[in-house]
């Protein structure tokens, strides 16, 4: 079976624009988290992280004229160009699929007014306006399943990859945050009146967060890397339970977590990205989750105290910094994190740490009773 | 192929090739997907709560599903869904939307907007059937049996699943359809090819109900 490996990366964020830059602002502990008032909301003050309009006009108009995308657009294409430019592979490769992964898509267009076509609110059409912007012969793939697109889109580009058809995966995704996602979350009371605060004691909901990521997958090791990172295994579990809250003793991302290790011991895994919102119920789930299965003395975090909850693009943004954190040996601290709130105690990173590290798992779980993981790997030895 | 399959399309309902329900031009008030499930007897109080793509989803589960084997009690992991749609839950959020768009009458409602995902009407076929395998929510112009054909093949190589129940749902401006069918690991044999699937999905589906 062919080994599946990370080739390529970007996330675009309210950290930065590439990878880089935003593991860079998170190292040194840098939110994107700040209070705004773009979404005028009756009575509701609102935290979250937006990627700057002004710097992201200026990057994507070097691969477009921004007039012609809506701004989800311009972040995904701009965000595919970083990632891609810097590898060696052809986009108008018959053998190169493009994955798309979003929850809401061009949301900012269901309110009236907009210079936009209406075909274009369909999640369908921006896939294949990125598919025309790089001329790829092949019809993308969109999956929209909540909160786990973007892991879940991983999970299907590795298995993609391991049938032979494709030499590449251009797996991509990306969310705006709207007065429609905004008010959403809001009504549910999902939203922490603060700055999230994943696993504390005192965190009171999530902050949403906007951005691209994109992540190259491939049969064939590039040799610029001087670590090979690999997607090792993923798989999605349904709880079967409840359609807008996590099943309470964390059965369907167990289940996903014992099918991804696929009989891997426990020390073979050396820290936990977890899905980490701040919402009492989803933090709460996943420590039983972790301890059922043996992992809950792993060192924990979340990135969404930094970027919020970035939606279709979490699952994408988050693998790539935990590539990172592979590659560059450095665990990051768990933003936002004070005290245990969770009745199993974890194991949360409260300071960067430099360890050896050669493995992850990343964990996403959402609306609709949808889990999804994978294994990430460096320098695996196949012998 | 000679498998089970239902299907929801103009207005009227085909399991298996027989028409089970077609839409009455009377003029009563209920909905089409409303109708259609007084009229088969069917009984799960949670539909009347879920959004019109997930009553069309829900629907075309339980006329194909109900009473076989997968119709049990026990938690089943082996079992994968793929759905596919193409307007999501487009009509949903422009409902959630009209909630909002005027601050004098600004007022959402958390029981619309957790519909305005179309990976729910997934979730509301698995809670109906304890179904906790793999789930996928692909967004496609139309049914793409391309896709659905690798990802059956695909699932089937995962030493687990053992049955994948698969299709299309869509909903907008009054317009449900649906194509639900269901495949075990053991029918794939040297004789599913994409072209058997391809006039498969052909002859069930994209010709038409009204030529059933």
């Amino acid at each position: 079976m062919p080994v599946v490996y990370k080739i390529a990366d970007n996330i675009i964020s309210s950290l930065g624009f590439d990878t880089s830059e935003n593991f860079r602002n998170i190292v040194s502990g840098i939110s994107g988290i700040s209070e705004t008032n773009k979404f005028s909301l009756p009575g509701a003050r609102v935290f979250a992280s937006l990627v700057d309009d002004v710097r992201l006009e200026l990057v994507s108009s070097a691969f477009i004229d921004p007039s012609k995308f809506t701004r989800l657009e311009q972040m995904i294409i701009s965000s595919v160009h970083n990632a891609v430019d810097e590898s060696d592979i052809d986009m108008t490769d018959p053998e190169t699929l493009i994955i798309l992964s979003t929850v809401k898509g061009n949301n900012d267009l269901i309110a009236t007014g907009t210079p936009f076509e209406h075909e274009r609110i369909h999640l369908w059409r921006t896939a294949e306006k990125i598919r025309e912007h790089f001329a790829n012969p092949n019809t993308p793939v969109v999956i929209s399943s909540a909160c786990i697109s973007g892991t879940l889109a991983i999970v299907y580009g590795k298995r993609i990859l391991t049938m032979g058809k494709y030499k590449n995966v251009v797996i991509t995704g990306g969310d705006i945050v709207t007065p429609f996602i905004v008010s959403g979350f809001d009504c549910l009371k999902a939203i922490d009146p603060r700055p999230c605060r994943p696993f504390d004691a005192d965190r009171k909901g999530l902050s949403l967060g906007e951005g691209a990521g994109t992540i190259v997958l491939s049969t064939q090791l590039s040799n610029s890397g001087t670590n090979s990172i690999e997607i090792a295994d993923g798989s999605s579990s349904n709880d079967a339970n409840h359609i807008s809250g996590p099943s309470r003793n964390g059965e369907g991302l167990l289940r996903s977590i014992i099918k991804t290790l696929d009989n891997r011991p426990a020390e073979e895994i050396d820290f936990i990205n977890a899905h980490g919102t701040g919402t009492s119920f989803n933090d709460e789930m996943e420590s039983i989750a972790f301890s059922r299965c043996g992992l809950d003395k792993k060192p924990v975090n979340s990135l969404k105290g930094y970027i919020g909850h970035t939606l279709g693009a979490a699952g994408i943004i988050e693998t790539n910094l935990c590539c990172r954190s592979l590659e560059e040996n450095l665990l990051v601290k768990s933003h936002g994190y004070e005290h245990q709130g969770t009745s199993v105690p974890l194991n949360i990173v409260t300071e960067p740490v430099h360890v050896a590290l050669k493995s992850c798992l990343k964990t996403s779980s959402g609306f609709g009773g949808t889990n999804a993981t994978i294994l990430i790997t460096k320098d695996y030895d196949h012998r | 192929m000679n498998q089970e399959y239902c299907c929801i399309k103009e207005g009227v309902i085909v399991v298996n090739g027989h028409t089970v329900y077609t839409d009455s031009l009377d003029h009563s008030e209920e909905p089409f997907l409303v109708k259609a499930y007084r009229a088969l007897g069917l009984s799960y109080l949670k539909f009347f709560k879920m959004d019109n793509l997930s009553k069309t989803g829900f629907l075309a589960a339980e006329l194909l599903l109900k009473g076989t084997p997968i119709d049990n009690q026990d938690l089943k992991s082996d079992i994968a869904v793929i759905l596919m749609t193409g307007n999501a839950s487009l009509d949903t959020d422009l409902g959630f939307q009209s909630t909002i768009n005027d601050p004098a009458s600004y007022f959402p409602s958390p029981s619309i907007f957790v519909y305005t995902l179309p990976n729910i009407m997934l979730g509301e076929i698995c809670i109906r059937y304890k179904i906790t395998g793999e789930g996928v929510v692909f967004i496609e112009p139309e049914i793409n049996s391309t896709l659905i054909f690798e990802y059956i093949n695909m699932i089937f190589t995962d030493g687990v699943t053992n049955t994948c129940l698969f299709g299309w749902v869509d909903y907008l401006d009054g317009k449900a359809e649906a194509f639900l069918s269901v495949i075990h690991k053991n029918m794939i044999t040297e004789s599913f090819s994409q072209q058997s699937f391809n006039s498969f999905i052909q002859g069930t589906f994209r010709s038409g109900n009204h030529q059933q």
